[in-house]
């Protein structure tokens, strides 16, 4: 796949992730209106799609693809497209048929969002509470998975001792936050 | 005493083989070590969680500046001083843009898709660097921005006539409604075993960008041609928007 495109979905290059929403966006919804969605469906989908994307772009999913991102992207919204089949198909009669439209694109399986923990829901009121700055240290870090030294160049950060130290006091913040809480 | 750099390299997926090993021994022994990554493992998914909703909200004004882009060329001329009786010719005639758009959008979506490539066999995982070949296998692999580039380079070497359908096709596919008219009417003022089958994108072109009359117009034509190639569609079409 694109390497570019997974370090643009990876670190927010806003320039190239619209330039791919647009570039994408009139193919999608043609292939989407196959299964007799609604527009509006078709766009929930479309973003949807662009969604579980990024997250196989952060996990390092993508780095083992051999496809093309259009190809990933679309294979993806085949598997969206199915479950909104089925969840219409709960209120209207289900039409099997739309099960067997001839396609050019393998389905990519997308795995439901889970919900966060009790104890989770805790730590992301308190997260909230963390300046800007720390909140993006925070999730660079451990969600999308960046080293200190590509933070630093990210964020102009002067060096990765810089980026080290700082999230070291944004996770001491953090768990002050919680500690004084439980006094 | 914690192993702050293992813990790193765990979180940016940087793990050597024997860190895994070291990683596991860690988490099974060692209870603050253990208690250190399953905090940072709940703020994984807490910054998961909020990243994900920021960047939901990113795409939600991606698809906002879209519709914006698209609404204002019909809006612009309509200019608050307008009389009374005249704001009044002109909501109806809003009206019947806002009942006919939908339609009109949908009956594109429904039946465009970009052309197959009909003219060339590409040839893949060779030394073949020529120009028009690449511009195949990125308008096969639904590469249009690259697709068009490669196709105008092309065309302008070899004035092969076929590439301008190919580019209005790219075009269309990439919301270019209006480039992608220009294009295709360019090519019909050439004659080729394609050009038939542009009456055809060139009735969907129209359509999208609300010039029914036009697609009608397109569509008559590629009936008359007696070219099998959508026909039916064609006569379909037509009745709907008749």
């Amino acid at each position: 796949m694109e390497q570019h495109y997974i370090e643009a979905l990876k670190t927010d290059n806003n320039t190239v992730i619209q330039e791919l929403y647009y570039a994408n966006r009139i193919t999608f919804l043609v292939f989407i209106n196959r299964y007799q969605i609604s527009e509006d469906d078709g766009i929930d989908i479309y973003q949807d799609a662009f969604i579980s994307l990024r997250k196989h772009a952060i996990s390092g999913k993508l780095n083992e693809v051999q496809c093309s991102l259009k190809t990933y992207l679309f294979g993806i919204g085949k598997n969206l497209a199915y479950k909104k089949i089925k969840e219409n198909a709960v209120k209207t009669n289900y039409d099997s048929k739309l099960h067997l439209v001839e396609l050019d694109y393998e389905e990519i399986e997308v795995e439901s969002e889970n919900e966060l923990t009790k104890e989770q829901k805790a730590l992301q009121y308190y997260f909230k509470k963390l300046g800007k700055s720390c909140q993006q240290m925070l999730t660079l870090s451990f969600y999308r998975g960046l080293t200190n030294e590509e933070i630093a160049t990210l964020e102009d950060y002067e060096s990765e001792a810089v980026v080290r130290s700082q999230k070291s006091r944004c996770l001491k913040k953090l768990k002050e936050l919680i500690k004084n809480s439980k006094n | 005493m914690i192993n702050k750099t293992l813990i790193e390299n765990y979180f940016s997926n940087n793990l050597e083989e024997n860190e895994k090993k070291e990683f596991e021994i860690e988490y099974q022994t060692n209870p603050e070590f253990k208690d250190e990554v399953d905090f940072l493992n709940n703020i994984k998914k807490v910054t998961e969680k909020e990243d994900t909703n920021q960047f939901k909200e990113k795409l939600v004004s991606f698809e906002n500046q879209y519709s914006k882009k698209t609404e204002n060329r019909y809006v612009s001329w309509i200019k608050p001083v307008a009389a009374i009786a005249a704001i009044f010719i002109i909501a109806i005639a809003i009206n019947f843009f806002f009942q006919t758009k939908e339609s009109e959008q949908k009956l594109f979506l429904t039946y465009f898709e970009p052309s197959k490539n009909v003219s060339a066999p590409i040839v893949r995982a060779t030394k073949n660097e020529n120009i028009e070949n690449n511009a195949f296998i990125s308008y096969s692999e639904y590469d249009y921005v690259k697709a068009l580039s490669l196709f105008e380079e092309a065309y302008s070497e070899s004035k092969n006539s076929e590439l301008l359908f190919y580019e209005g096709n790219a075009l269309l596919a990439l919301g270019k409604t209006k480039e992608a008219i220009n294009k295709l009417k360019q090519h019909l003022q050439t004659s080729d075993s394609l050009s038939n089958r542009t009456h055809w994108y060139l009735a969907l072109a129209y359509l999208k960008n609300k010039e029914p009359n036009h697609a009608k117009e397109e569509l008559k034509q590629l009936l008359a041609s007696g070219e099998p190639f959508k026909n039916k569609e064609a006569t379909l079409l037509l009745e709907k928007l008749d």
